[in-house]
């Protein structure tokens, strides 16, 4: 009883001899993270968390804007030569790793190398080998002088920069050092204005200024632009709870809870409004929530049956439904912040319970019951799949909801196992990227949804399209396609909000729904 | 004693490979592919695929459990599918989390629950039992989260002595520990502590009842003696079972205190694995959970014969 007794003795003396606990210091800023990275592997073991973790410590040869568009990042300048199939890449001067050693032709040459061998396990290979959409290949990666690299492709690609610029992807350009002898993974060698210096497993991973680093001349845009190391630490803290996270930030032990949920807006604003210390940041992603009709279902494989669904899902609702007023509608798998999203992306089947009950009848929907898939890990799936349910069933349709935990939504995702399942596309910067996630020969692969051979081809020739102009015809023949035959259901693009301490200057939510710390200051 | 244990040991083992089996079997029968969750939407059908051989998940089920079978016989219990690091080492470290917040929170809970069971039993009917009963009661009633939040948001938002969240090992100095451990423990100590009350209570009254108590009175012992040498012991068996149950269920991990506190514990590497279907990280962690147990009620049985001198050791 008395070690009892001198045990809580010593902790209450502990707790009483410290202070209050560390607030974060100005030189490092803490993010809440929902759980930790998977690896600091770029493009191989990875998820959202992960990617944003490593695209404050990799660099790729370009990467997106704030617009979307892509621009040069190690690059200087990038040049099409030979009708759009030799890509030549010239290096800024002055670049370094990490470890010191200057960037060269020959460190992204052997960079793309291990992404493209099998043995690496790089996620997005397919992109590039032939067997992703349209048949893209890399036939050859030449260096043309130390600083100049060229990409050889087996056809004209209007895409091929958009893909190397995919987050997800990192298509990192990485010094030999990240690799041990054995060519397995040791650490990430790269460019970025910060490097990994500690990763404590399941609790944080500290990123450190790197001091050598060249910025580009032009402001901040995007991923690309000057990125500058504005405080030396980056602390990315494992916070599995948001709730606690928000906690954390109100007690000033966190500085940034990126992707609230959207149910705690109203009183995060509250608070802003009333003591001022936090900010909310939002901003429309390029995440597109969708519903998914299995076109090899007996019922939904009559377009007349899909259009009476279309006619009977409002997105408009929906969206206001499932993200408290924060979204609107978007039946268009162009981004509502792409720079092709016109009018015409605006048209859709008409929201017309009327109409949709007259089309199911003529398609010979009796009462069956139709049933969807959701999950709730991603809460929104299930919150759209509930509002998708009450608007069909206003309409007369017979609807059940199925909710699975997302790891069998997934496995029936890519089986083609559903008749509707609430779904989402994680963030494409091109809208023809997200075309070709879905669109494609559905005997080939369960996970496309619309297997139109106009379509496809319409498709093909937007690999190929050599400006914008021309561009945004297909895509807006694709929409007007797509509005026909509704191979799924658009319902909105993801609208992220992200909460900083008031102490934060410089932060920016954008359309990638992931936060940029480079350019960041803190009181 | 050292035969009876090794004797148990042994015997333990058919139970670990049957429980390892029928765990290979169960998770099987989960539909959720890892593969799937590790590509996303990002890969095709073919990279799936591939994704899977790479992971060894498209050999056969027998041949599948028999690998893994071999790591756990090698004692490395595997690689993670997800993060592509051994199993054992993070798991023992996950352990090691959990273990400093749930032995001090078990402690304090055994060391409240006892006197306040007994006092509660002997004082049965009157203000104080009342008092206890509906503390213990309205402390039960709370779900833990709530009860962390409640924590958090008055130690660490409005007093800001605490931090909120997150976890500091007791090899960085007992103070850090400490701050960081404080909340959690309080949380778990509090939920245990009312189970506990209400157990012993209910074994104190049943043994108050017994004639060798009136014996003890009419003999003219003391009250605090008849308490601490008839009563306490009598009460101990019972509870001590319990307590064995308590603790495993709590090494076995806490997910939602580590979830609401951002601790790196045991359970939240289970459910995080389950989530993400990493199969060679639930098997190990669900062996070790059985091994756990396993252990605890073995130390449990060599305790009763100190308790109760009637129980022997075969």
């Amino acid at each position: 009883m008395a070690e009892a007794k001198f045990a809580v003795a010593a902790i209450l003396a502990a707790l009483l001899c410290t202070s209050a606990p560390a607030k974060a210091a100005p030189d490092e800023i803490r993010v809440a993270i929902n759980s930790d990275i998977l690896s600091t592997n770029p493009g191989v073991l990875r998820d959202g968390n992960t990617d944003t973790v490593l695209y404050h410590v990799v660099e790729a040869l370009v990467a997106y804007r704030e617009d979307l568009s892509v621009g040069p990042l190690l690059a200087e300048s990038v040049e099409l030569l030979e009708d759009g199939r030799l890509y030549r890449f010239r290096l800024r001067a002055g670049l370094r790793f990490h470890n010191g050693a200057p960037v060269t032709a020959r460190e992204v040459k052997w960079s793309w190398d291990r992404m493209l061998d099998p043995a690496t396990g790089f996620r997005c290979r397919e992109f590039y080998d032939g067997r992703g959409a349209n048949a893209l290949k890399i036939e050859a990666i030449e260096i043309f002088d130390e600083r100049t690299v060229q990409f050889r492709l087996n056809q004209p690609s209007a895409l091929f920069l958009d893909r190397m610029a995919n987050v997800q992807c990192q298509t990192a350009i990485l010094h030999p050092d990240s690799v041990a002898a054995d060519r397995s993974w040791r650490e990430p060698v790269g460019t970025g204005p910060y490097r990994v210096r500690e990763w404590r497993r399941g609790e944080s991973i500290l990123l450190e200024r790197f001091a050598d680093y060249v910025a580009r001349d032009e402001p901040m845009d995007g991923l690309t632009g000057a990125k500058i190391a504005a405080v030396d630490k980056l602390r990315f803290v494992v916070a599995p709870d948001r709730m606690s996270a928000k906690a954390s930030l109100y007690a000033g032990q966190i500085d940034l809870v990126f992707a609230m949920p959207l149910n705690a807006v109203a009183e995060l604003a509250q608070r802003e409004r009333n003591r001022g210390d936090v900010h909310i940041h939002r901003a429309d992603t390029l995440d597109w929530t969708v519903l998914l009709l299995q076109s090899n279902d007996k019922l939904l494989a009559d377009p007349r049956m899909r259009r009476a669904i279309a006619h009977a899902v409002s997105s408009d609702l929906v969206a206001e439904i499932s993200t408290f007023g924060l979204a609107r509608g978007n039946s268009s798998a162009v981004q509502r912040s792409s720079r092709f999203h016109t009018a015409v992306h605006d048209g859709w089947p008409k929201f017309d319970p009327d109409e949709a009950r007259r089309l199911a009848i003529e398609a010979g929907y009796r009462g069956d019951v139709l049933t969807i898939q959701a999950n709730r890990r991603f809460a929104y799936m299930f919150d759209n799949a509930v509002a998708i349910q009450a608007l069909l069933t206003a309409a007369g349709f017979n609807v059940r909801i199925e909710v699975f935990d997302w790891a069998t939504q997934l496995s029936n995702f890519f089986a083609g196992k559903f008749q509707l399942s609430s779904f989402g596309y994680s963030a494409r910067s091109h809208p023809a990227l997200l075309y070709g996630n879905f669109t494609g020969d559905k005997k080939l692969r369960a996970t496309f949804q619309w297997s139109d051979p106009v379509a496809m081809e319409l498709l093909q020739q937007v690999e190929r399209a050599g400006d914008d102009a021309t561009m945004q015809s297909l895509l807006d023949q694709l929409h007007t396609r797509m509005r026909e035959q509704v191979p799924l259901i658009g319902l909105y693009n993801d609208p992220v909000v992200d909460l900083t301490r008031a102490t934060l200057h410089g932060y920016r939510s954008w359309a990638l729904g992931r936060p940029r710390l480079w350019g960041v200051t803190k009181d | 004693m050292l035969r009876h244990v090794l004797f148990r040991l042994a015997g333990s083992l058919p139970t670990l490979l049957l429980v390892s089996l029928l765990v290979f079997c169960l998770l099987r029968l989960m539909s959720g592919d890892p593969a799937a969750l590790l590509v996303g939407d990002l890969a095709s059908a073919e990279e799936l695929q591939r994704v899977r051989a790479q992971l060894g998940l498209d050999q056969p089920l027998p041949l599948q459990y028999l690998a893994w079978l071999n790591t756990v016989l090698h004692g490395n219990l595997g690689v993670s599918l997800m993060t592509d690091q051994p199993v054992l080492p993070t798991l023992l470290h996950r352990f090691g989390v959990t273990a400093q917040i749930v032995l001090p929170a078990f402690v304090i809970a055994a060391m409240l629950a006892v006197p306040a069971g007994i006092l509660a039993a002997r004082l049965q009917g009157r203000a104080a039992d009342s008092a206890i009963v509906l503390l213990a009661t309205l402390t039960i009633s709370m779900p833990s989260f709530w009860i962390g939040m409640l924590l958090i948001l008055l130690f660490g938002v409005e007093l800001g002595w605490l931090p909120t969240m997150g976890f500091a090992p007791i090899s960085n100095g007992f103070t850090v520990w400490a701050e960081h451990a404080v909340m959690p423990i309080t949380t778990l100590a509090l939920i245990e502590t009312a189970i506990l009350v209400r157990l012993i209570r209910a074994s104190a009254i049943e043994v108050l009842r017994q004639d060798y108590v009136d014996y003890a009175r009419a003999k003219g012992l003391g009250e605090r003696t008849i308490l601490l040498r008839h009563v306490l012991r009598n009460v101990l068996s019972p509870t001590v079972t319990m307590l064995g149950l308590i603790l495993g269920s709590l090494l076995s991990g806490t997910t939602v205190t580590e979830t609401l506190f951002g601790i790196p514990g045991l359970g939240s590497f289970l459910v995080e694995a389950i989530y993400a279907r990493d199969y060679p990280t639930i098997q190990g962690t669900l062996l070790f959970v059985i091994l756990l147990y396993t252990a605890i009620n073995l130390a449990i049985d060599l305790l009763y014969p100190l308790i109760d001198p009637r129980v022997r050791l075969r």
